[in-house]
């Protein structure tokens, strides 16, 4: 194609990691589109990979091509959305550099707080990554969403209760062992270096009798040490249920997070709760 | 083929009458111009790529206008992409023009046209053609349009009836040119 631009007012979406104008010369740049005027739209050649974009609007009456200054730099953020389930979820988008978007995460503390209060949810998960597109650049993404996708594919550890000898008394405590993991550090090689994701749980019990307790953020145990127990009043079968919430935060490259709120569940079904009623003997 | 059909928004929206052409009206009858017919063939494929041309000229002159994304001209875009990396090469076009304050840009803006040269996929699930773009009625400078693109479509979502923003019943889902020049690898065969 004949090319009749030159490069004289250059705009860089430089996704991440960030790459300096200085560094890259007109080598580096490939015509990746056209704009919504004819324009063309350049890109770094090397920006499959996700590494930059930079994008120029031509200018007749020169045939060299010269990489100018830059004007703008486009950043990556983390843009709120609604899934394909109609669900909100967390994308990754681009703005100029120094612009506050308006459908971002909010991560400052008074909204973390505000949000908190009123009991919505602090952290979203990520939106479904999509096939990449023939020709188009592979999306960038932040170390904030790499984090969360990687957080939502780990292997949570799953509660797995005991009540020792198998039945309960009632009147007497039953001790629940949780046999988990109240702490579990998850790393994970990426391209802006080591993800360390650390994982803390904590147990709510469904006794089943209609009582429940918790959170606790230890791990229960069997008599005589366990804390966590219960007394049944009553005789019969009961469905115990023993949740773990995982919150989490994340490291990477410098910046660091925390990650949505999973859980893990474990079940006690039919637990028998049984009487002992005291005979005198002849 | 410099505008089409099926341009349902406001005047106010799409700017000023300075700076905007009108497309065609509606049209009254019942027939739906972009039902899908038992065979696809290039005259409907372009009828599609008209329609789409002429939404997607209704945002760049709302923008035109504005001198700024409105989120309206973000969500008429989401109706007309369906793949989040196209749309966000769409926006990133507009924010280039943008930011050049529509250098080259004519007075009274029209659409973009999309004419097919070759039909390669032509299936009701998906439509993959090279076509031949021509900018002239939006800008005076076309001399770095690429040609030839190549547009890859889906049929927008399932039982939803094509609204204001996207009268046809499909979504751009690739959009324009691969660095090479070559054909891109179809994406009514992935």
């Amino acid at each position: 194609m004949r090319v009749v631009v030159a490069l004289s007012t250059v705009l860089a979406i430089s996704l991440v990691p960030q790459v300096g104008l200085a560094q890259m010369s007109p080598a580096d740049l490939v015509e990746c589109g056209n704009t919504p005027g004819g324009g063309v739209i350049y890109c770094l050649a090397g920006s499959d990979g996700g590494v930059a974009t930079t994008v120029n609007t031509p200018s007749s009456g020169s045939t060299s091509r010269s990489v100018g200054m830059s004007t703008t730099r486009y950043v990556a953020y983390d843009r709120l959305t609604t899934g394909p389930d109609g669900q909100t979820c967390v994308m990754t988008g681009y703005i100029a550099e120094g612009t506050t978007p308006t459908d971002g995460v909010r991560t400052d503390l008074v909204t973390q707080n505000i949000l908190e209060i009123h009991g919505l949810p602090l952290e979203f998960p990520p939106c479904p990554a999509q096939p990449p597109v023939p020709g188009q650049p592979a999306p960038a993404e932040t170390p904030s969403m790499i984090a969360r996708r990687h957080w939502e594919q780990v292997p949570l550890p799953r509660p797995q209760p005991v009540i020792a000898p198998g039945r309960a008394i009632t009147g007497k405590p039953a001790y629940l062992e949780t046999k988990g993991a109240v702490r579990h550090t998850y790393t994970n090689d990426t391209v802006f270096g080591p993800l360390v994701i650390v994982a803390s749980g904590s147990y709510v019990i469904d006794w089943g009798d209609g009582e429940r307790s918790g959170p606790y953020s230890f791990e229960g145990r069997p008599w005589p040490d366990g804390q966590i127990t219960h007394e049944y009043l009553n005789v019969g079968a009961y469905d115990i249920v023993v949740t773990e919430r995982w919150t989490a935060t994340w490291r990477l490259g410098g910046e660091s997070g925390v990650l949505r709120t999973l859980q893990t569940t474990g079940r006690i079904d039919d637990f028998p709760v049984e009487q002992i009623q005291a005979v005198i003997g002849r | 083929m410099s505008a089409a059909a099926c341009d349902s928004s406001s005047g106010a929206e799409r700017g000023t009458a300075s700076n905007t052409v009108a497309t065609e009206p509606a049209p009254t009858t019942t027939t739906n111009p972009y039902a899908v017919p038992a065979v696809i063939d290039v005259a409907y494929v372009n009828r599609v790529l008209a329609g789409l041309d002429a939404a997607l000229g209704d945002v760049v002159r709302l923008v035109y206008s504005t001198r700024t994304i409105p989120p309206d001209a973000v969500t008429r875009l989401r109706a007309l992409y369906g793949n989040d990396q196209v749309l966000q090469l769409f926006l990133d076009g507009l924010q280039i023009d943008l930011r050049s304050g529509f250098r080259n840009y004519k007075p009274q803006i029209g659409n973009k046209s999309s004419v097919v040269t070759q039909l390669v996929t032509a299936r009701p699930d998906c439509i993959f053609a090279q076509v031949h773009r021509d900018y002239s009625a939006i800008s005076t400078d076309t001399s770095a349009v690429v040609n030839p693109q190549w547009v890859a479509l889906r049929p927008s979502t399932p039982g939803k009836p094509p609204g204001p923003e996207n009268p046809t019943d499909w979504v751009l889902i690739y959009d324009g040119f691969t660095r090479s020049r070559a054909q891109p690898e179809n994406p009514c065969a992935l």
